[in-house]
């Protein structure tokens, strides 16, 4: 893997560890909520059933006062009930509805249903039953001191347990109250019979004399609440954990992928390179097999042609097949030291320089004067040439090869003209050799650049310039080729050089 | 031998062995007439009497062409390539004498449809024995019904 893959998995990984807080908090606030939003739907639910219950209460209170009270003064206004009789049973509210309650719960445990806590509560009352502790006679004053509460809501702890405590004032005393309610000794004897004390007695009209409250365990629907987002935000987490593990297994596989792609690529491409260098090398030895038994045929065959001479007394063409033997043990003395010198091109790249182009041409035209002036030939340069980065001496190879080649197929040009020039392509610098000579048949183009590859056998030189200016050319990262119109229209040799 | 004069045209760009194989022909008596070219493109003007070759009578229809293989201009493997796919010179024996033993180089010879492919012997004695071979075999013992 590389540096650069590398840091773009931390980079990944980053922002993954970034992505699973986002959500593991998003997760633990939607729990919250739902938690928050199941537990205020069974606390409403609860709180509609006691309300229910409290105002069935309240019903009952209200028919024993305005219902139940007056049919009974009345019965003894008309004498049919004593003036002396008083019952708690049949005449307090209160009581009456207590014990209602105790009969409301024993209906609800034959149901199977949890007992519903129920209190009516005074600060002053008859029965201490009813006694209000500190925090109900708080309650009771601040629903007398604040006149638009008139409920009271609280979810409380009793022995660890969860209940929905929930209070409501009771019935405002009026006058019609104070019968039984006012001054002790104003009341109905037979409540005074029953009731000894001062208790609830004595009260005032516009007060809530007490409360009615109620309270139910809520601890089963809080856990039920609890259990219902416990499980749901589990589900969401586990769903997150199934895609941030998806993701990070995709984000491996993608970067394992990647990584054998890039392997393979990178073993094809060696793979051509090393076909390419083999077919090269292939070629080279049959080149080189072919080239070098072609004089040792010559050599061999001479020397039987001479024997058979000697023999046959032919002796009038023995010092012309002398000197075939002769001049093909030098053509492969040429082609070997040729061989050589290609051989040393691929050192080139420890040797390269800043070179000014323009004083590398004057001193390769310099060393040409010679074959120049007795072709009475002026080579014109472009006016300014740039630096290059290259190795000094085989430029100069190639440069030397090119002119030479100019020279050597000019033809009978009357006016021989050699041109060193540049033009620019795409931002990339062409150098070019240009002569008028004999030029070059477009389907030898590819060809005059292979190892002794010669368009005229008769022409002086083994063939392998070309082939050497080609090498050192590519040696550099160039590219060499050749723009001809055709036989007798000239040829300009063009080489790009990499610039440094 | 039926008495008419026989041709063989050489494609050798390399005059000496040129040279060896004229004078060895020329020593068995095989044919009247070899003519030398030096390239695959003269040997092409010459097989369609083109430019210089024009001339029928002075340049016959060859009755047999060593082809060498590696020649300037037009390579030999292009100029057997023609001379097989043209009607009027499929039926030429076509030779080829060359310096190359390459495996490549006989199989395309072959799969263009040469005739008989050998190579030139290093060995002067050897390189007569089959100058004379290929010279009797395929003018003199080899039938040709034109």
């Amino acid at each position: 893997m590389s540096l650069q893959t590398l840091m773009t998995f931390a980079e990944k990984g980053r922002r993954f560890i970034w992505m699973a807080v986002i959500s593991v908090t998003g997760i633990a606030v939607l729990a919250v909520i739902i938690n928050y939003a199941i537990a205020t739907f069974f606390i409403n639910d609860a709180e509609d059933k006691i309300r229910s219950v409290l105002l069935s209460h309240r019903a009952l209170h209200l028919y024993i006062q305005n219902v139940m009270h007056p049919a009974f003064y009345n019965a003894q206004d008309e004498g049919s009930v004593s003036q002396e009789f008083y019952s708690p049973e049949i005449l307090s509210s209160s009581y009456i509805v207590r014990n209602m309650h105790a009969f409301y719960n024993q209906e609800r445990n034959k149901e199977g249903l949890p007992e519903i806590y129920y209190k009516m509560a005074s600060v002053n009352p008859r029965n201490p039953v009813n006694k209000a502790d500190r925090f109900e006679t708080a309650l009771i004053r601040m629903f007398n001191e604040n006149r638009d509460i008139n409920e009271f809501r609280e979810v409380i702890n009793i022995d660890g347990k969860k209940y929905l405590y929930y209070a409501i004032p009771f019935l405002e005393t009026q006058n019609r109250c104070l019968t039984c309610h006012g001054k002790r000794d104003k009341a109905p004897l037979g409540l005074q019979a029953v009731y000894p004390g001062q208790g609830g007695f004595n009260e005032k009209t516009g007060v809530f004399r007490s409360i009615e409250s109620i309270r139910v365990p809520i601890s089963d629907e809080i856990s039920t609440a609890f259990v219902l987002t416990f499980s749901l935000s589990a589900g969401l987490f586990v769903l997150f954990l199934l895609i941030v593990v998806n993701r990070l297994l995709k984000i491996v596989v993608n970067e394992k992928t990647a990584t054998l792609e890039a392997e393979v690529a990178e073993r094809r491409k060696r793979e051509d390179e090393l076909e390419m260098k083999n077919a090269a090398l292939e070629r080279f030895t049959y080149t080189v097999s072919h080239d070098l038994k072609s004089p040792l045929i010559t050599i061999k065959g001479f020397a039987g042609a001479l024997e058979k001479d000697l023999q046959d007394g032919r002796y009038e063409r023995m010092s012309g097949d002398l000197k075939r033997v002769s001049d093909a043990a030098d053509k492969m003395n040429d082609l070997l030291q040729d061989l050589l010198e290609l051989s040393t091109i691929g050192h080139v790249v420890d040797t390269m320089e800043k070179v000014d182009m323009k004083l590398l041409v004057d001193d390769v035209l310099a060393q040409l004067a010679g074959p120049l002036t007795a072709h009475n030939l002026y080579v014109t340069m472009h006016p300014c040439l740039p630096y290059v980065y290259c190795d000094r001496r085989r430029m100069s190879e190639v440069v030397q090869n090119l002119i030479e080649n100019a020279i050597n197929y000019m033809g009978d040009q009357k006016s021989p003209q050699i041109q060193f020039g540049m033009r620019q392509e795409d931002g990339v610098k062409i150098f070019f050799v240009q002569d008028n000579g004999i030029g070059i048949d477009e389907r030898y183009h590819q060809t005059i650049f292979g190892l002794f590859n010669k368009l005229d056998a008769k022409s002086d030189g083994t063939g392998i310039g070309l082939a050497i200016v080609k090498r050192i050319i590519e040696v550099h990262g160039g590219r060499v080729w050749v723009e001809s119109e055709g036989l007798g229209m000239g040829s300009r040799f063009c080489f790009t050089v990499p610039e440094g | 031998m039926n008495g008419e004069p026989l041709t063989i045209l050489l494609v050798e760009d390399n005059p000496d062995h040129a040279e060896l194989v004229m004078r060895n022909m020329e020593d068995f008596q095989v044919a009247n007439t070899i003519i030398h070219v030096e390239d695959g493109e003269a040997a092409l003007d010459y097989l369609h009497a083109r430019g210089r070759y024009a001339d029928r009578q002075q340049f016959p229809t060859p009755h047999l062409m060593l082809l060498d293989l590696r020649l300037p201009k037009v390579d030999g493997l292009e100029v057997l390539k023609e001379v097989k796919t043209t009607p009027r010179l499929k039926a030429m024996p076509v030779v080829i004498l060359t310096t190359s033993d390459a495996e490549r180089d006989m199989a395309q010879a072959y799969e263009h449809h040469a005739n008989s492919y050998v190579t030139k012997p290093v060995n002067f004695t050897e390189f007569s024995r089959l100058l004379r071979d290929l010279g009797f075999y395929w003018l003199a013992w080899n039938k040709r019904p034109w």
